[in-house]
């Protein structure tokens, strides 16, 4: 397989990144890609499907911080059933597996602010809601 | 040129009714003082004036408007169906010629639904002048060229400053007066003639310049057509500029007119402080609540990220530790070296330079079953232990986060609902406080906030106007350089070629003489005034500079270089208004007479005193008439004109129908 | 009615020749007379110090 230098994105969802970032939501136009790819990511964690279609470099890996790298490590290493470590740790293994999440994710993002009628304040009410019950779900009981 | 009005003739008009006034020079100072009684007929000595010049009584109350010119009792005394002359002339010299103005009109006396009624035909000027000195014959001139003549004399743009009314000083400064001024000061200094004489030359340019073009070349054309339609633009955006900038005083004025009545309402200040104090107070609160919002936006985006992953981050984060804990994290041997080793058996061993054997290779394959994990991974693992840990700690901080974020919005929303509340109770007292002239307290500030909005859309137009202007007037440039330098080099049209040449220049030349004669005139006229308000005012650390802007607006700086024009005295104002005046007639270049009503009336004791002394002071140079209350012309004044100036007291007869002339002397 | 002397002074101090001035103040007296075809005018005197000038350059 080829090294890649940069992460994708299908043009359908990297529109879907363009209108949420031209209405401000959640204050994406004052954020980097990578911000809301992982926020696409999260939303499509756990349902990850291939991009289908013609796809769009989105993020070039020289822009990546350790952080950045961490938590899209975290989603295949954390995964259970993953495989061989060495596998999930490779960068190109993560992206390819973050992708798949995004591809689901972006999608998932923009049917909520559809479901708020495009009202900010009752998009974020959503997600506060949403929040607490991924604590429930994800922290309490862990904890 | 000294003008001197020597009398002024008066046949059936108002309660003059027919009525000679001699003015003479007899007292070395031209001064003369008509002291009457309000309601005699004071300010209707302005009116027969204006209407024998202008054909209209410019002096006017609403109450006089109603009374017809014909004299009350000659109405009253004659049967209806006659017809009455009236009519005003005004008598005067200067060097060279006796002038006479003479307005008539017939009056008819009728009746209509079974009251008394006058009809005057339309009045006409006749102007008579006589040479003084023998040389040359008499003319009688009849409209168009008596009015003519009037304008000569009496210019009616600049009338008041003429015949002055000291009562109605707010007009003098009103910009629409100014616009008056300035039209007449370039009549009179034939800044227009300059101005029609290059306008006549652009003309005869654009003329010359479509020849050319159209026996040119295609080039020629293209260039002509794109100089045209940029001049054309160019002329466009100038007149929009003068217009913008022309508006501007006018709103400028209202906007201090409703401001003053504002500041007049001392009893509401306190409510305004508290309006403004809250209204800020609000304003803050919502930047911090915007600010707010974004903050709580990323913490929104973030704990998703982070709560969303959080069972595989601690997933990882203890298998990381479980590793460690096994002494797998870091690996002793790097993996990748051995099955690098194991893959090329060609190869020797790096460490003691053999080649593996079959013993070797199976010692290899037991290791490297024991190690999982490669350097490269291990590195990246023990990287990324700390963020995981990080990312850990910071999602059992949620909850307390969260409650810190509802509590702070909380009490904001609080704080809001609270400053909203008060400052509504505080539009609601404004709103409903009483005013000045039954105008409720709000009406006025929203007019305050309506022509604040009108200055500034109009202040950015005119930015950008004049920012449009200036480009404009460089593509100007440049075109019609391309377009000289075009024809320039065309052969065979050199006539059209050097007559053009000629008029560009000459339309040159002609612009700097007038732009120079234009702040010439102003700077003259800033000087004058300044100099002649400075011996006029008693203030003598107060006022620091006088400035006229392009459109003779004046304007009044004290030493902090404020503006303050608006706050000037009654007393102050006068000063400046005859000040300007005096500057004004030496601008127009003729020495005109002054007839002042109510000359002193604003001013009081020493003041009074003090511009009565500059009122005889002009007279030593120019015919004053003054037109004074019993009141204004106190014992001091008296003191002061006695034995310098023609005095005399007019009254009405006792059935207040006709004046009469009291007591002459000097 | 006379030209403001001030417009003459003016027209003294430009840096340009004597006929050019010249033709400065016969333009200001013709607009100043109140001609209604004022085309004709200018014309004619542009036309005349156009042919002075001329005269002036001719070799002698």
């Amino acid at each position: 397989m080829a090294n890649k230098d940069r992460i994708y994105v299908s043009v359908s969802n990297r529109n879907i990144s363009d209108v949420l970032k031209r209405n401000k939501v959640l204050d994406l136009d004052s954020f980097d890609r990578i911000d809301y790819f992982l926020l696409a990511v999260a939303f499509g964690l756990n349902s990850p499907k291939p991009i289908q279609h013609k796809k769009d470099g989105f993020i070039r890996y020289d822009s990546l911080s350790v952080e950045h790298k961490a938590l899209m490590a975290s989603t295949l290493l954390g995964m259970s059933g993953a495989g061989d470590i060495n596998d999930c740790a490779n960068l190109d293994a993560v992206t390819d597996f973050c992708e798949k999440c995004a591809e689901s994710g972006f999608p998932a993002i923009q049917a909520m602010f559809n479901d708020a009628n495009g009202n900010e304040e009752v998009f974020e009410k959503m997600l506060l809601n949403k929040l607490d019950e991924l604590y429930r779900m994800n922290v309490e009981t862990d904890l | 040129m000294s003008i001197f009005i020597d009398r002024i003739s008066f046949v059936n008009y108002r309660q003059y009714g027919t009525f000679d006034i001699n003015f003479s020079n007899d007292y070395g100072a031209k001064l003369s003082v008509l002291i009457a009684k309000n309601g005699t007929g004071k300010t209707t000595l302005l009116n027969a004036i204006s209407w024998c010049l202008y054909d209209e009584e410019l002096h006017l109350s609403d109450k006089d408007s109603t009374l017809s010119i014909l004299n009350r009792k000659v109405s009253q005394d004659n049967p209806m169906g006659k017809f009455f002359p009236v009519s005003v002339r005004i008598c005067l010299h200067n060097e060279e010629n006796r002038v006479e103005f003479l307005r008539k009109t017939d009056a008819l006396i009728q009746e209509r639904d079974g009251v008394r009624s006058i009809a005057c035909n339309k009045s006409q000027l006749t102007v008579s002048i006589t040479p003084l000195q023998g040389h040359g014959n008499s003319r009688t001139l009849r409209s168009p060229d008596a009015d003519v003549e009037v304008k000569r004399f009496f210019d009616k743009d600049i009338n008041h400053f003429y015949f002055f009314d000291g009562e109605n000083l707010e007009d003098f400064f009103d910009p629409e007066n100014a616009k008056n001024i300035k039209q007449s000061i370039f009549n009179i200094s034939q800044v227009t003639l300059l101005d029609t004489v290059r306008n006549h030359l652009t003309g005869l340019q654009k003329d010359l310049n479509k020849k050319l073009a159209e026996t040119g070349s295609e080039q020629e054309k293209e260039t002509y057509e794109q100089l045209i339609s940029t001049k054309e633009k160019c002329d466009a955006t100038e007149k929009n500029l003068h217009d913008a900038k022309n508006t501007r005083p006018h709103l400028a004025k209202k906007r201090e007119k409703v401001e003053k009545q504002i500041r007049d309402f001392t009893p509401a200040n306190d409510l305004i402080e508290k309006q403004r104090y809250l209204e800020e107070k609000l304003k803050g609160l919502e930047a911090d609540i915007k600010a707010g919002l974004t903050v709580r936006r990323t913490f929104i985006r973030r704990y998703f990220i982070l709560l969303s992953l959080f069972p595989r981050i601690q997933r990882t984060l203890d298998d990381i530790r479980s590793k460690e804990k096994n002494g797998k994290l870091p690996p002793s041997i790097d993996r990748t070296i051995v099955q690098k080793l194991l893959k090329n058996p060609e190869e020797p061993c790096p460490v003691c330079k053999r080649h593996l054997d079959e013993h070797c290779r199976k010692e290899l394959d037991k290791l490297l079953s024991h190690l999982e994990i490669s350097s490269k991974t291990s590195h990246f693992l023990v990287e990324i232990k700390g963020l995981l840990e990080k990312f850990v700690d910071e999602v059992k901080g949620y909850k307390s986060r969260l409650n810190g974020f509802e509590a702070v919005k909380r009490e904001w929303d609080q704080r809001k609902e609270n400053l909203t509340k008060e400052l509504q109770r505080t539009n609601q007292k404004l709103k409903e406080y009483p005013g000045a002239n039954g105008v409720k307290f709000q009406e006025l500030q929203n007019e305050r906030a309506d022509l604040n909005q009108k200055i500034n859309n109009l202040d950015e137009q005119i930015g950008l106007y004049t920012q449009t202007l200036e480009q404009q007037k460089k593509e100007c440039e440049h075109l019609q350089k391309q377009w000289n330098s075009l024809f320039e080099k065309t052969k065979g049209r050199k006539e059209m070629l050097d007559q053009n040449r000629i008029v560009t220049q000459l339309i040159e030349n002609f612009t700097l003489i007038q732009q120079n004669l234009e702040n010439e005139i102003k700077k003259e006229i800033e000087t004058d005034t300044w100099r002649n308000f400075g011996s006029l005012n008693w203030k003598e650390h107060t006022f620091n500079e006088i400035r006229i802007d392009e459109n003779y607006n004046l304007s009044v700086f004290n030493s902090e270089g404020q503006k303050i024009t608006g706050s000037l005295s009654a007393a102050e104002k006068m000063a400046l208004a005859y000040a300007f005046t005096l500057a004004i007639h030496k601008a127009s270049g003729k020495n005109c007479p002054l007839v002042i009503d109510s000359p002193l009336g604003r001013a009081s004791d020493e003041n009074r005193k003090r511009l009565a002394q500059i009122l005889k002071d002009i007279s030593k140079e120019k015919q004053v008439i003054m037109l004074v209350t019993p009141n204004e012309y106190s014992d001091e004044v008296s003191g002061l004109y006695k034995g310098h100036a023609e005095i005399r007291e007019m009254g009405l007869t006792p059935d207040e129908t006709k004046i009469e002339m009291g007591g002459y002397y000097g | 009615m006379p030209i403001n002397s001030k417009i003459i002074d003016q027209i003294h101090q430009l840096p340009i020749s004597d006929s050019e001035k010249k033709l400065m103040t016969n333009i200001l007296h013709y607009e100043e007379e109140g001609k209604f075809r004022y085309k004709t005018g200018y014309n004619e005197l542009i036309q005349k110090h156009l042919k002075d000038c001329d005269t002036e350059t001719e070799p002698q």
